[in-house]
């Protein structure tokens, strides 16, 4: 028996053969994730428990073979994406909401169980989890912990790192392990602060606790268009210079918000240029006021309608528009490069235009979607893969469009993750120095670099053997 | 042809899909495996390396394309507008070319899809079947532990066998007691007058006691349902036109439909034909004259219905009627209308319950796992009455509450409403 044949029946007896995929035809849906980026695994499994991932952990290790953890596979930096093949080690069977505990607006819930779904079981108790990202109809608990991603609501309540209390992790050893406390912010060094955000890279997370919040008395969400970017962009920073925190104002350009009217009808003039979603939430009589300081503001930025969602179905509209603006653009392109640069508030506009003169330089569409109030960019460069050459402009041009927001005072990721796409601009921001630091971290974890490798780092050299 | 020629000619909407991963918990198939390869976004994965030869479809990747019950959920849930339907119809029409070479399965497929369509056969089976029914022979066969004998499969389809409620629905004018002079033609498809006469009957006398006159014509044929989704373009086709003509002839207002899946199918004739075809026009003309009949009750009822229903009931939607023609509400407010009734919603209603058409016979394994997964959520609302809009559900829920041992009943939205209508007691207030 080969190494192949062998590592395949030890797979299979760990987690059984209706679990197990090695068919290369099959595994071509494995190749990629939310992204353009292909990789093509060696095996996939899809365990049912956290002692199944560890064995399955143990037994890679035994066999040198790299292992790749997958949610839903919706991340936009190429981080599922196994680039020098591996085991896929999929949690989406192990997607279960263990508990709720209302008192103390806990959740337990296991790594594959999605987004949307903890806010919509929560809901039963007047509870819902905050960070929000577009895909939370379809991503996972589990992806979301690994990027530690963000969302249009994160603007108010923090990203993922802020409402976790605790996870469940296989280290690289195999070693089943909780970071954090169940109940409090934990006491002595963050392990789990550490290992959030680590892109897989340290380790696979199995189940996680996360803080659930009181939903609030009123909400209230504008959709308003503007004549031109600017505007936009200008009125979001009197917004918050005024003192209003909304729990969320997001940012849509021309091409965008066409892409998304056309999808859900959700009302967006035919005349609009720039359309901001904002919404405010609370009590009932802060609401009132605010929502009339809001409007004082906007109109001294000339906007073309100043639409209030009636009711919860059009403000579930508007938001359907809003997070599924990127799948939209596939009316316009199959492709699209994400970029996911932060830049100071205040800079938006500047690093806006400078933005569209450099798609005007290239050639291509750039798409603006944004996270506005925390200045997370989305700039979203639309290609075909199919047209020879547009794939790399598209590369180069995110790759200028990250230098602008580093140059401007920025960031490489808002909430993505640098994953596979943006390893190479790591030394935009980062010194050799700060990247090392960042290598002693991972070596601590998984010294071996077996646990997603390629990711993160520029141009580290994956040392493992692969079976062929 | 080959299956990567019947796929580029859909390819423009292949390259739609930006495999966001929208659609994923959108699908029933996924929702029961984790499986990528059993989701829209891997089918559709499959699709495109088929179109840039990364892959040569074998029986493996025929298999995930089959295993897809086409309840198009995933098109709603597609930020790209990705026609789903189309893409999979296409795909199967490839396959089904594919296997054809095989002369046993041509010819089976053949038999097997004319005898479905068949009034005669669809009549004579109910009939077999309302005897099976009537002779209790399925509470024979568990007393006698006869069920222990047989093999797990023939239990299996023993257990589909669908309660017959009635005679055949026969074709014919049924006018109502009013001089509104308000027509509308009811269309019978092929499985459901057979084993749902009654129910068809209770939506016939309802619209007559709304003030409709009903005609249900006898020169109509199966909408073509079956033979698409199982690849059969030619049959699709010859059965489309015979009743895009008939049913154009017909002076009657309206067409409407109480299978949300025949609905669909009348409602997208046009995707059968180019666009330069006379049948094109046609087929619009008849879309325009086409209604469900739940839009149709919802946005023409001339008066509410005032009789007593004093339970809880639940409601499960076709998906062909939510996903496709996008009626959502119809049904549910028209269940409101009636006094006394507590409605609650069905978790993940808009989750297909695996019976898909043929799906329940043709994927009996992955048909169970989602009626499994649909009969544990609605266990959980405790509702006395679960509704459904289309005969392809009611069969395969009522199998479902029947394996389940609850005492739930399970009926169309049409009888409920006719009940109130016509037997419920009034308030006398």
């Amino acid at each position: 028996m080969n190494i192949n044949q062998s590592f395949k029946q030890k797979l299979i007896d760990i987690v059984g053969s209706d679990y197990v995929i090695v068919d290369k035809q099959d595994m071509i849906v494995y190749e990629s994730d939310g992204t353009h980026d292909k990789g093509m695994p060696d095996y996939v499994t899809l365990p049912g428990s956290v002692e199944e991932v560890s064995k399955l952990v143990i037994l890679a290790n035994d066999y040198g073979i790299p292992i790749i953890a997958r949610g839903s596979g919706t991340g936009l930096s190429g981080g599922a994406v196994p680039i020098s093949g591996g085991l896929i080690i999929s949690v989406n069977r192990m997607n279960k909401i263990l508990n709720i505990d209302p008192e103390k607006a806990t959740a337990v819930l296991e790594a594959g169980v999605i987004n949307l779904e903890i806010s919509k079981k929560a809901s039963e108790y007047g509870l819902f989890y905050a960070p929000d990202p577009s895909s939370q109809q379809a991503c996972s608990i589990g992806g979301n912990v690994a990027e530690n991603s963000g969302g249009p609501h994160c603007l108010a309540y923090g990203v993922t790192t802020n409402h976790i209390l605790a996870i469940e992790v296989v280290l690289p050893t195999g070693e089943i392990t909780w970071f954090g406390e169940m109940n409090k912010e934990s006491s002595g060094i963050d392990f789990r602060g550490l290992f959030i955000g680590s892109e897989g890279t340290f380790g696979i997370c199995t189940k996680v606790v996360v803080k659930l919040l009181k939903q609030p008395e009123e909400v209230q969400t504008f959709l308003i268009a503007f004549n031109n970017i600017n505007d936009a962009a200008n009125a979001t920073t009197s917004i918050i210079g005024s003192g209003i925190i909304p729990s969320a104002i997001e940012m849509m350009d021309r091409t965008a918000s066409k892409a998304a009217e056309e999808g859900t009808n959700a009302g967006i003039p035919e005349n609009s240029d720039t359309v901001l979603l904002i919404e405010i939430e609370g009590f009932k009589e802060d609401i009132k006021e605010q929502e009339l300081l809001i409007k004082d503001i906007v109109n001294e930025f000339d906007p073309i309608e100043i639409k209030l969602a009636a009711n919860t179905k059009e403000r579930d509209l508007f938001w359907k528009a809003r997070k599924g603006v990127l799948g939209a653009l596939g009316r316009i392109a199959p492709n699209y490069f994400l970029v996911d640069g932060t830049v100071p508030r205040t800079k938006l506009s500047f690093v806006l235009s400078e933005v569209n003169k450099l798609a005007k330089k290239y050639g291509l569409i750039v798409a603006n979607v944004l996270h506005a109030g925390d200045g997370n960019l989305h700039p979203c460069i639309i290609f075909d893969q199919q047209t020879p050459g547009d794939t790399q402009k598209a590369l180069s041009l995110g790759g200028d469009i990250l230098k602008v927001c580093v140059e401007n005072g920025g960031v490489l990721s808002g909430e993505h993750g640098i994953g596979y796409e943006k390893k190479e601009y790591m030394p935009l921001l980062f010194s050799e120095n700060d990247i090392n630091y960042m290598k002693e971290m991972k070596n601590i974890f998984d010294s071996k670099n077996n646990f997603n490798p390629g990711k993160i780092f520029p141009e580290m050299s994956d040392t493992i053997e692969q079976p062929k | 042809m080959t299956i990567k020629s019947y796929i580029d000619n859909v390819k423009d909407e292949v390259y739609k899909c930006v495999h966001c991963g929208f659609c994923l918990t959108a699908c029933p198939t996924y929702l029961v495996s984790g499986q990528e390869l059993e989701s829209p976004r891997g089918r559709i994965t499959l699709m495109k390396a088929t179109i840039e030869s990364e892959i040569i479809p074998d029986s493996n990747t025929f298999a995930h394309w089959d295993r897809c019950i086409q309840c198009r959920a995933c098109e709603p849930a597609c930020p790209s507008g990705v026609n789903y339907g189309l893409l999979i119809e296409a795909t199967k029409t490839g396959m089904n070319e594919v296997r054809s070479e095989s002369f046993i399965y041509r010819y089976n497929l053949k038999i097997i899809l004319n005898l479905l369509i068949s009034k005669w056969f669809v009549n004579l089976n109910a009939l077999i079947f309302r005897i099976y029914n009537k002779l209790k022979i399925s509470q024979l066969i568990n007393k006698v532990k006869l069920n222990k004998l047989l093999p797990k499969k023939i239990n299996e389809l023993e257990k589909m066998i669908p309660i017959i409620n009635g005679f055949p629905l026969k074709s014919g004018n049924y006018p109502s007691d009013t001089n509104n002079n308000f027509k509308v033609m009811l269309f019978r498809g092929c499985v459901m007058p057979g084993i749902h006469g009654d129910n068809m009957r209770k939506t016939i006398y309802l619209l007559n006691h709304l003030g409709f006159d009903v005609e249900v014509l006898d020169n109509e044929v199966c909408c073509g349902s079956i033979s698409s989704h199982n690849g059969d373009s030619d049959m699709t086709l010859k059965l489309a036109k015979t009743n895009i003509d008939n049913f154009l002839q017909n002076e009657s207002k309206y067409l409407l439909i109480s299978s949300a899946g025949c609905g669909t199918r009348i409602k997208e004739y046009n995707h059968l034909f180019n666009k330069n075809s006379s049948y094109y026009n046609k087929a619009l003309l008849l879309k325009e004259k086409t209604m469900d009949i739940y839009e149709f009750l919802y946005n023409n009822l001339p008066f509410k219905p005032e009789g007593n229903i004093n339970l809880t009931v639940s409601y499960q939607p076709a998906c062909h009627l939510i996903n496709t023609q996008k009626i959502i509400d119809p049904p549910v407010e028209l269940l409101k209308m009636i006094p006394g009734i507590k409605y609650v919603e069905l978790p993940s209603s808009n989750i297909c319950c695996g019976a898909g058409g043929a799906y329940s016979i043709t994927q009996p394994e992955w048909s169970k796992k989602v009626l499994n997964k649909k009969m544990t959520e609605f266990k959980s609302i405790n509702a006395d009455i679960l509704t459904v809009s289309n005969p392809g559900c009611l069969i395969q829920l009522q199998n479902g509450i029947q394996e389940s041992s609850i005492s739930s009943d399970i009926m169309y939205v049409t009888d409920l409403l006719y009940n109130s209508y016509l037997k419920g007691e009034k308030n006398e207030s």
